[in-house]
């Protein structure tokens, strides 16, 4: 199998991912805040380490303005549900996940979408175009899941901050690959995956939460603090962390760190530039293939093949060739409005730090075998 | 808790992740720190962890706790096997 769907999660972890787990469920895997044991004290001090890690990688002063998560949709809704209500207006681009839609959608009073332009880039100036008086927030992709084009943050963080709006990003697709820093761009929540470029197991991701920014808790229970008190604690980070960790998870994902750290985020973007750009110029010499998306990308690549429908072009890539991809919309109808695509579809190449040129080259073969 | 006949003095955190971060970053003095859960009997929220140290570190354990903004619960010392005594500063 050649695993080209990594946008969804890497399916290849750093083997000391694997080896920690697998440490940790056999010796330590205790409940981490829970009463005072050595295995719980172990515990805590794993989990403390990845947020420590995690806080280093994205510029973040304080390791408790880290919050864990299980995938980036949850850290997506604790964000926009702390903050956003019925008086509030949000603004989110037109590349959107699901994960920023849908809760925008059910939480916020109003919302606009501010457009990105046919390859799916969202300017500093779009998103300035649609801020109203009560925008309470402002929402972007730092990638596209679907076009791979990285937006301008930086830019787009200092309009926020200078307007004094909250300023999420989603980064998925980015955390991993591209250098992040909450400081310097201006970042007031930063939404990731564990389990996708940082490498971690499925059931990992988390949140950043800047110290001005207070949400409101949309989950509260037990955090093995403050016992005696019928309410939630409001203090970073037991407020938004109710519930037994993904402690074997978490562990796993502070291997997947260490695995960024060693290798160095410039040699993997290095990377998947090269690889990136050897699939496109692969894809695009085929006048039967359209590729979609802008020259500034992570590692998604999305096409189409004449008249065909991409769930099937997806079906016949892992039936045919052995290769998985993902087809269909992605879950970002959004995105694929934007592009067009939204009764189509498209099929999606997407790669890690494990693919390698023969995998890209394999691919591109494959795809010029649907020719007719 | 005593550490060859000297007690050990206990301050108190609201979370883990408060008393884990102040137990790291004197991981490179050699001094002894420790993290522990909060004896009830000094706990004064129901559950709680505390920064377990010698009494010539107590001041510097406070002082960064005040740089990183972390509330302190209490500061007790122990003066018998399980028995405290809170130390007022």
């Amino acid at each position: 199998m050649i695993y080209l769907d990594n946008a969804a999660t890497t399916l290849q972890k750093p083997h000391s991912v694997i080896s920690q787990m697998n440490e940790c469920m056999k010796h330590y895997c205790a409940n981490s805040g829970r009463g005072g044991h050595k295995l719980t004290m172990l515990m805590g001090e794993k989990i403390y380490e990845c947020r420590e890690k995690l806080a280093k990688l994205f510029g973040v002063e304080s390791p408790t303005s880290i919050v864990f998560t299980n995938n980036t949709t949850a850290a997506l809704n604790i964000a926009i549900k702390g903050l956003v209500d019925k008086n509030s207006h949000v603004v989110i681009s037109g590349m959107e996940h699901n994960s920023v839609l849908r809760p925008v959608v059910s939480c916020a009073g109003s919302y606009t979408i501010a457009k990105a332009d046919k390859t799916g880039f969202v300017s500093a100036k779009s998103i300035e175009d649609c801020v109203k008086e009560n925008t309470a927030l402002i929402v972007v992709t730092h990638a596209s899941n679907v076009a791979g084009t990285i937006n301008p943050i930086k830019q787009i963080g200092e309009f926020a901050k200078k307007n004094n709006i909250p300023f999420l990003v989603d980064a998925a697709q980015t955390a991993g690959v591209i250098d992040i820093d909450v400081k310097r761009d201006n970042i007031s929540l930063l939404a990731f995956a564990g389990h996708k470029m940082l490498y971690g197991p499925t059931g990992t991701g988390g949140l950043y939460v800047a110290p001005n920014i207070k949400l409101r808790t949309i989950i509260e229970g037990g955090t093995g603090t403050m016992s005696a008190s019928f309410t939630q604690p409001d203090f970073m980070p037991d407020m938004l962390e109710s519930g037994t960790l993904n402690t074997v998870g978490i562990v796993g994902l502070s291997k997947g760190v260490d695995f960024i750290n060693k290798t160095t985020i410039k040699a993997i973007r290095e990377k998947e530039v090269l690889l990136t750009g050897r699939l496109i110029d692969g894809l695009s010499n085929m006048d039967f293939v359209k590729v979609y998306g802008g020259q500034n990308r992570v590692g998604v690549v999305s096409f189409l093949i004449d008249e065909m429908d991409s769930v099937e072009i997806s079906q016949r890539l892992d039936n045919e060739f052995g290769i998985a991809t993902r087809g269909g919309l992605h879950c970002a109808v959004l995105a694929h409005q934007t592009l067009g695509t939204q009764s189509t579809g498209l099929t999606r190449f997407s790669i890690s730090e494990f693919t390698t040129k023969q995998n890209i080259d394999y691919a591109i073969k494959c795809v010029s075998k649907f020719k007719k | 808790m005593s550490m060859g006949g000297v007690f050990l003095y206990y301050i108190l955190y609201r979370s883990i992740t408060f008393a884990t971060r102040i137990k790291n970053y004197f991981r490179y003095d050699g001094d002894y720190v420790s993290v522990v859960h909060t004896p009830s009997q000094i706990s004064p929220t129901g559950c709680s962890y505390s920064v377990v140290v010698k009494k010539e570190k107590v001041d510097e354990v406070l002082g960064i706790s005040a740089d990183f903004g972390y509330k302190i619960l209490g500061v007790f010392e122990e003066v018998g096997r399980g028995k405290f005594t809170e130390v007022h500063r």
